[in-house]
């Protein structure tokens, strides 16, 4: 039957979707979009209009399904194919509901932007819908807390509530919007309000609800009543999460769980327990990009909790420079939303700008950690392995430092990222020698020695107050993520690698090419230079890449060094001991 | 009337206490107002002294208590109501000061925040592991007395050392120290000194290609750049004001950059150029106090804890003779 062909084909693709789940979170992004393409080239064949509401609803629950497990970058080509559609048609309801997935979608990878216009153009499609404006609504509510706007995003869940009211039944959209509200509500400090939003959400509960609402309620739940002191009250909502979580089994559901039971330990005085909880959800999180501004925030919050001042710091650094700030910046560059999204970005900016000052007061004088000479040489011990002098890292994190004073850090911020950078490979300690041996034979092996030795490297170096051994523990962890996040681990992507890490992988790749580390053939300067170039966007950050040879030319000009001199190793010995150097300066 | 006090208590009190590094907060808690009142009066008064913002009114302030001060007395508003002329141009506070006494004076305790060998050096050898041993310690002094010196635009002491001796030895041993020393005699038109200094310089980066230590390469550009200002050629003090602007890159030698930058526009008498310049040194100084505070070095403030009402003077003498031993 030639009539229902896409409907079939988009049904298959929901069940070997839904058959992946649980792997669904894992699996290649290759994988991910050789399911979808039969499904968008139905949407993009001409469909018999009674056909299209039929594929629309599956194609929706797709995206749905994508967008849980944190692949929404993939769910984007469908949706687009199918808002592509829906215009042609001059569908509204197709429209409608395909713009609003695209701008769930984009608020997901963090473009608010691009998000919000989605929305409008839903809004448009939607009309006189009131129970579907009312979701587009709290659906902009969400992009405005992706951008950290919690004023914003209040203003619109309280419009969506307005839509709603006097509506019969109990709409589900009401309960999200409160459940968001609430949370809106504790992120800007109002507990009291945010927990008669919440006690609402929960009283407005019904059978059908998403269970990824009412785990967010729960979490909700649980950081406002510990905001309010109300610690034992709040136990119950952290085991109803737990559950619903392992229920879901999806990498949102898996945070804000963890979020709950951390807020619920920290309360209890369990630190440690928290923060290794914590931590876990930030390396998931790290791949939801929505989801990494409010777990960093609340890692923060636990790491001053724990008097870890200068960890908590590091955090607040990162959510001001790499998740906050490019948002912000996206939506200031929109003319339309500048003049809306001005005084309140300013309070959240001020909220962070206060942490920061508070944290910085109650700072001690950073020393050198203890035990850092013995990490040196286990770092020198485990790159000895791959070559025969076992400078690699020492080299690696001379150009490490250079790189980051070169992207404006500051001075001592990038002495103690260069010294992170020294022991990049120290969990290749842990990768038997007969495996590194094979390198090149393989992907496989290639691949698994990478994840052997990140894993090991962050394992050896966990448990560690130092903001040093931390710093480096981190750069241990994702210094072969690729920018485009086809690294490992993969999936976490541009910015949300941190920046120590992103530096580590230039400088240690340049050093690969020079040195010849890997048995292939030594590559003079410039040469190693054009090869990062070709990889700037794909494997490194191109910004990084563009400071590193501006910095490695600047130097060596100074130095009055060949670049393109064939061996190129003794004079980039020359350069790495300039570096290196003292001379009364840092 | 003494001029000093034709001031009222509250103003003095508020000069003193911003002059201890101390927030609008902190004035408020010790005079007892409110933190909204105290914004208002701290707005009163820098009006009523003629400058925008804190830091000029402490510069203000510090001329003021020192007895030599070239500059004009205090006024409180005047009788008549009009508004009293400013005491300092508004706008170039520090450069004006700098312009008036010497960069060394007018950096006062912020000095230290700058050049090599300073708090920052200092704040990297505790995150090195690296101990500051007797070497170190005669190297640092031997630095620190060519910046001052620098700073001072003191090109004596660079002839002196010459006339000793003790300049080829020093320039053999530090090239930083070299250069500072190159630019000194450069300034003070000591030009065969200079290049006798700049040569040992260059032959110590030729014998560093060929061995294992590095070149001094950009002490060499740096000291080039000077002798070619000196002349009166712009494309040298184009590549100095380069150096004196460029990022991400050894600070400590950028400012050295800034520091001689600022000398040959005086020497020039191009005094808006000087201004700025100062100005700018004063900034990065600022930046670099910040800086360390993020690290949770604070040199200055540990010994400025406040004190009781009252005790103030004997506080900023505290605070001066603690950044002086340092």
């Amino acid at each position: 039957m030639p009539l229902a062909k896409g409907v079939d084909a988009a049904d298959q693709a929901l069940e070997i979707l839904q058959s992946l789940e649980g792997h669904l979170a894992a699996s290649e992004p290759a994988e991910v979009a050789r399911v979808l393409e039969p499904v968008i080239e139905h949407v993009q064949s001409p469909l018999d209009p009674a056909e299209v509401h039929a594929v629309t609803e599956v194609a929706v629950r797709i995206c749905r399904l994508l967008h849980v497990n944190g692949r929404s970058r993939e769910a984007l080509v469908l949706a687009h194919a199918l808002l592509a559609r829906g215009k042609e048609l001059e569908d509204t309801l197709v429209v409608k509901r395909a713009a609003s997935a695209c701008g769930l979608l984009y608020a997901d990878i963090g473009d608010v932007v691009s998000a919000i216009e989605h929305f409008v153009e839903a809004l448009r499609a939607a009309k006189d819908d009131r129970l579907a404006s009312s979701g587009i609504w709290s659906n902009i509510g969400l992009a405005m807390g992706v951008a950290a706007n919690y004023e914003m995003a209040s203003r619109c869940y309280q419009r969506a509530l307005a839509i709603l009211e006097g509506m019969p039944g109990r709409p589900t959209a009401r309960h999200s919007a409160l459940s968001n509200l609430a949370q809106c509500q504790f992120e800007t400090g109002a507990y009291e309000e945010g927990l008669v939003s919440a006690y609402l959400a929960l009283q407005a509960e019904s059978e059908n609800e998403d269970p990824m609402n009412l785990l967010r309620l729960r979490r909700n739940l649980v950081r406002l009543l510990v905001a309010v002191g109300r610690v034992e009250d709040a136990e119950p909502f952290v085991i109803e999460a737990s559950i619903l979580a392992q229920g879901l089994r999806t990498p949102r559901a898996a945070i804000a769980a963890t979020i709950a039971r951390a807020v619920y330990d920290l309360a209890r005085g369990d630190t440690d327990v928290a923060l290794t909880r914590l931590d876990n959800a930030l390396a998931t999180a790290r791949e939801v990009p929505a989801a990494l501004r409010e777990t960093l925030a609340c890692v923060a919050r636990a790491e001053e909790m724990a008097g870890h001042s200068e960890r908590a710091l590091l955090r607040v650094d990162e959510i001001m420079d790499h998740v906050y700030g490019p948002a912000v910046e996206a939506a200031r560059r929109h003319i339309e939303l500048a003049s809306l999204t001005d005084r309140s970005r300013t309070a959240v900016e001020q909220q962070t700008g206060q942490a920061r000052a508070r944290l910085i007061s109650r700072l001690a004088p950073r020393a050198r950690p203890d035990g850092w000479s013995a990490l040196e040489r286990l770092g020198v011990a485990a790159t000895m392995r791959m070559e025969p002098t076992g400078w690699h890292g020492k080299r690696v994190g001379a150009l490490s430092k250079a790189l980051a004073m070169a992207a404006g850090t500051d001075p001592l911020q990038s002495l103690e990222i260069g010294f992170a950078c020294e022991v990049h490979d120290i969990g290749m300690l842990s990768v038997p020698e007969e495996m590194l041996a094979k390198r090149g034979v393989s992907a496989d092996i290639e691949r698994s020695v990478i994840e052997r030795h990140v894993k090991a490297g962050a394992e050896i170096l966990s448990d560690d107050a130092h903001p040093r051994i931390f710093l480096a523990r981190e750069v241990v962890r994702y210094h072969h993520a690729a920018w485009d996040g086809n690294g490992y681990p993969e999936r976490v992507a541009g910015k949300r690698i941190p920046f120590a890490a992103r530096a580590c992988a230039v400088a240690d790749a340049y050093d690969d090419l020079i040195c010849g580390v890997h048995g292939t053939a030594p590559a003079s300067m410039d040469d190693a230079l054009g090869q990062l170039r070709a990889q700037a966007g794909r494997r490194f950050d191109p910004d990084l890449v563009d400071r590193f040879e501006s910095m490695i030319r600047a130097e060596t000009d100074d130095l009055g060094l060949d670049r393109a001199a064939d061996s190129g190793m003794e004079n980039f010995q020359q350069l790495v001991t300039a570096l290196q150097e003292d001379r009364g300066f840092i | 009337m003494n001029k000093a006090t034709t001031m009222d208590t509250r103003s003095e009190r508020m000069l003193e206490l911003l002059a201890q590094g101390a927030s609008a907060r902190v004035l408020a808690e010790q005079l007892g107002y409110s933190e909204g009142t105290m914004r208002v009066y701290l707005h009163n008064l820098y009006r009523a002294i003629g400058v925008r913002n804190k830091t000029e009114a402490v510069i203000w302030y510090m001329n003021r208590t020192r007895e030599e001060s070239p500059l004009p007395p205090p006024r409180a508003a005047a009788p008549d109501g009009a508004p009293p002329p400013p005491s300092i141009p508004v706008g170039h506070g520090f450069g004006e000061m700098a312009l008036a006494e010497d960069l060394y004076t007018a950096l006062g305790a912020m000095g230290s925040f700058v050049g090599p060998y300073g708090y920052l050096w200092e704040a990297g050898l505790k995150l090195k592991g690296v101990a500051i041993d007797a070497k170190l310690t005669a190297q640092r002094a031997q630095s620190r007395l060519l910046w001052r010196a620098l700073l001072k635009g003191d090109f004596a002491y660079a002839k002196m050392l010459y006339d000793d001796g003790a300049a080829a030895r020093i320039a053999a041993e530090s090239p930083t120290d070299g250069a500072m020393i190159a630019c000194l005699l450069t300034l003070g038109g000591f030009s065969t000194a200079a290049q006798k200094i700049a040569a040992s310089l260059a032959e110590k980066g030729r014998s560093a290609a060929a061995g294992k230590a590095t070149a001094p390469g950009r002490e060499m550009a740096l000291v080039r750049a000077v002798s070619q200002a000196a002349e009166g050629n712009e494309s040298g003090t184009a590549a100095l004001y380069e150096a004196a602007s460029e990022k991400g890159r050894a600070p400590a030698l950028k400012q050295l950059a800034m520091a001689t930058l600022f000398q040959v526009y005086r020497v020039r008498k191009e005094l808006d150029a000087a201004r700025q310049t100062a100005d700018a040194l004063w900034a990065e100084a600022e930046a670099t106090r910040q800086q360390l505070e993020a690290m949770g070095v604070r040199p200055l403030s540990r010994e400025a804890a406040l004190p009781p009402v009252g005790a103030g003077e004997q506080a900023v003498a505290a605070l001066r003779k603690a950044a002086l031993a340092r």
